[in-house]
């Protein structure tokens, strides 16, 4: 959460302070971080359920592919929007996945105050709810464009909203667990 | 076909909720699946519950009916036996007056007789059933002290409550598996048996002073564990329950407590 701070406090101050593009930091400094934390934490939460490793490799990889074609493709001037969109895909179906198992697996668990789950689901509003944004990227980019209106922003501010409700909600369910 | 600014923002929004919808119909999915199957795993499990239960209570009846006949066949052949062999010993003491060898063989065969007795009534569920859980006690206590091996001593109240037939001979047959344990494991010299007739329940504190164990080990191990596993089983038929505490060297105390319903 910090370093996504950062990264909005830095995307502020070169847009607004620098008049130069931010779409480097988001390419290369976002996304990796974003990525990278995601798998690991999907890795880390889905093991137990089911074996996860050579999807996360997979999806890795063409992420990995779609990522390198995409920035060479536009130069590295703009926004990797396609492949947002392709890791936010994967992991809206490893999350699926995960409630799949969690179901089918024999063992009971209370999953409202089971904090993978509500992880997880903080990760599906998350995924889902960008998912349309970068969809949308170009008609939102019009608006701003031409209406000045911040729209997008608003829109992942609400998501951001439900990612990290979720996550606080996680962290008090292992809290209770712990004491 | 050119489209205006509200329209392109609220078809955006819109996409964007129907997204967020999709995920929350996702979420809700999962918790109603999930609470059937929380049902699913208590409607199993109660039925698992109720298989073993049944299985107990047959597996207890059939003892009993085990336990009857080899009580009648003790005392009508072997105790029929033995009456007609006293008889004939006190005919050639009448014959033979003075020989001190047939008035020893003559004590010795009341002796047998007597814990023939005891062992068939203590058998005989029939016959238990007609006693109180301190006239229970009592008669356990006077069996095993007659054989010296070990001193059974009780601590009670005047004031005694009554159990149930089917309660009574369930603590019955645990109180006698207790003192089985003692005799083949414990190497105890002594054991206090302390009853507390309380409100709701009677408390029975079966104390020995032997070698003691580990109660987790035993209950781990696969087949040493079974006759303390099967006193658990037999005390969750009458909702009561059994603690056990025990350490090597350090003796081992067992708390029954049964309710009265």
């Amino acid at each position: 959460m910090a370093v996504v701070v950062a990264i909005e406090f830095t995307a502020t101050y070169l847009w607004d302070g620098l008049q130069r593009s931010t779409y480097p930091l988001y390419n290369f400094g976002y996304f990796p971080i974003y990525f990278s934390f995601s798998s690991f934490l999907l890795y880390r939460l889905c093991r137990p359920l089911f074996k996860i490793q050579p999807w996360i490799s997979i999806i890795t990889g063409l992420v990995f592919a779609t990522y390198l074609v995409e920035n060479i493709f536009n130069r590295f001037n703009a926004l990797s929007v396609k492949t947002f969109l392709l890791a936010n895909i994967s992991y809206i179906v490893i999350c699926c996945c995960y409630f799949y198992y969690l179901l089918k697996d024999e063992a009971f668990v209370d999953i409202k105050r089971h904090p993978p789950f509500w992880i997880i689901a903080g990760l599906l509003f998350f995924c889902f709810g960008s998912t349309a944004n970068y969809i949308f990227y170009d008609i939102l980019k019009e608006v701003y464009l031409k209406y000045n209106i911040l729209l997008r922003q608003y829109l992942m501010i609400v998501v951001n909203f439900l990612l990290y409700g979720c996550w606080s909600y996680a962290f008090l369910c292992k809290y209770q667990e712990t004491t | 076909m050119q489209v205006s600014r509200d329209d392109i923002i609220f078809i955006v929004i819109f996409i964007t909720s129907l997204f967020l919808v999709a995920a929350g119909a996702i979420m809700l999915y999962v918790y109603a699946y999930n609470r059937r199957k929380r049902a699913h795993i208590r409607e199993k499990d109660a039925m698992h519950e109720s298989f073993t239960r049944q299985l107990l209570e047959a597996r207890m009846e059939m003892q009993e009916q085990a336990f009857a006949s080899i009580s009648e066949e003790i005392h009508d052949n072997v105790g029929q036996v033995l009456s007609l062999a006293s008889v004939q010993l006190s005919l050639a003491q009448s014959k033979l007056p003075g020989e001190p060898l047939l008035a020893q063989a003559k004590s010795n065969i009341d002796a047998a007789m007597q814990d023939l007795r005891d062992i068939a009534k203590s058998l005989n569920g029939g016959y238990l059933q007609q006693l109180s859980l301190l006239q229970f006690i009592r008669r356990l206590q006077r069996r095993i002290n007659r054989s010296g091996f070990i001193r059974i001593e009780t601590e009670t109240q005047e004031q005694e409550s009554f159990l149930p037939e089917q309660v009574k001979i369930i603590v019955f047959r645990i109180l006698q598996e207790c003192v089985q344990n003692v005799l083949k494991h414990a190497a105890a010299g002594r054991i206090l048996i302390q009853t507390f007739f309380e409100a709701r329940h009677i408390r029975i504190i079966f104390e020995d002073d032997g070698r003691g164990f580990n109660p987790e080990a035993i209950q781990n191990a696969d087949s040493r564990g079974l006759g303390l596993q099967n006193m658990q089983l037999r005390i969750g038929l009458i909702h009561g329950s059994l603690n056990i505490r025990s350490a090597p060297g350090k003796g081992t105390q067992i708390t029954i407590s049964v309710p009265y319903e």
